[in-house]
């Protein structure tokens, strides 16, 4: 038998408190830990465009927005995710985790879209607060918005051209805007 | 406005009709599915060295195994997935299309659905109360991770040579044999 190694199930509780000392930031989801996926210049600056449309609407409604530096607790999924950006009107907490979001944001490259589509998907839609979930799909460029209704979650998927709405905030984006 | 489309929530009756007559597999996961690629030459590799090593031994203990495109239902997570090897061992589960109790499970990993394997489906597989066993293999080098049942939740042992045991199917299968053959491996 040669065994490289094992790990057992992890708390998350020991996650939470051992994570900062990694050294890289992991996402946790049920018993175990992965690397937060890499991140190229075009992941950022649709972040960056992202971040600057939605910062003037956030502080209007008392929010704030917050990207990739903080982890957001799904209860349902056992799970610590770092989305790319979120929206919330919570207080701020001494931990840095989020709870309640309204809004989520991912940014999807071929290494993600995977764990964005499906996972988080899954995940995100258990949060009672959550009203909206963006996934900007890199590749195909393409912005899909989820969206909580009485029937449900629906989706619309808007392509590159007019403009589409995130009723979180109030905003008015476009898919051009965003790749700008 | 630049709608590309809408997607409208799919109830699982809906995706199994679909699926009958389907032009390419997907997965489900509560209300939405997913479509399936192909595979590599060394993926299918892998997938014949199991079942030439596993199938036997199976049968031998009144299982069976299947390869691919065979659906496995996870209820709890209103999923349903299509396992690239799965033995299944409980009678009662004789639905012709979907294994609702299986033993063991085995994905082949590959740059597309590696993240999927093993964050989403460990978690969901995790969920099945008949599965003792969910092993994930490598395709660009050897290496097996074997998450087993614990008290708390599935636990990993990883191996890149020499042998692992399957408490599933009560028997020792070697690194070698499951990359036998293998480009490369």
């Amino acid at each position: 038998m040669t065994l490289v190694g094992t790990s057992r199930w992890l708390p998350p509780e020991e996650f939470l408190a051992n994570e900062p000392q990694w050294n890289r930031r992991c996402e946790y989801v049920n018993g175990a830990a992965f690397d937060v996926a890499k991140r190229d210049s075009v992941h950022d600056r649709i972040v960056e465009n992202l971040t600057k449309a939605l910062t003037p609407l956030a502080e209007k409604c008392n929010g704030r927005l917050d990207t990739s530096g903080v982890k957001l607790r799904v209860e349902a999924a056992n799970a610590y995710y770092y989305p790319d950006l979120l929206f919330t009107c919570e207080e701020r907490r001494a931990d840095p985790v989020v709870y309640a979001p309204e809004l989520v944001a991912e940014v999807a490259a071929a290494n993600t879209l995977g764990v964005d589509m499906r996972e988080k998907l899954a995940a995100y839609r258990t949060i009672p607060w959550l009203k909206e979930y963006l996934v900007i799909q890199i590749d195909s460029r393409q912005a899909d918005v989820w969206r909580r209704s009485a029937k449900g979650w629906n989706c619309v998927m808007y392509g590159v051209g007019g403009p589409f709405r995130l009723e979180s905030l109030g905003a008015t984006l476009s898919v051009d805007q965003l790749f700008d | 406005m630049g709608v590309a489309a809408a997607r409208h929530w799919i109830s699982p009756q809906e995706y199994l009709a679909g699926e009958l007559t389907a032009e390419v597999k997907h997965e489900y996961v509560d209300g939405e599915v997913f479509a399936m690629v192909g595979a590599s030459r060394r993926h299918n590799r892998i997938i014949h060295n199991l079942i030439l090593r596993l199938d036997p031994t199976a049968r031998k203990r009144g299982c069976n195994s299947y390869s691919t495109d065979l659906k496995v239902r996870i209820t709890t997570a209103n999923a349903y997935y299509y396992p690239d090897f799965v033995v299944a061992c409980d009678k009662a589960d004789r639905d012709e299309y979907v294994i609702e109790a299986p033993a063991l499970i085995v994905e082949v990993l590959s740059p597309s659905t590696e993240a999927v394997d093993r964050r989403e489906k460990r978690v969901n597989y995790g969920k099945i109360p008949s599965l003792m066993e969910y092993l994930t293999v490598a395709q660009d080098r050897r290496r097996v991770e074997v998450w087993r049942r614990g008290d708390e939740g599935l636990r990993v042992e990883v191996y890149e040579s020499g042998a692992f045991r399957l408490n599933s199917l009560d028997c020792e299968v070697s690194l070698d044999e499951i990359y036998a053959d293998v480009e490369g491996l």
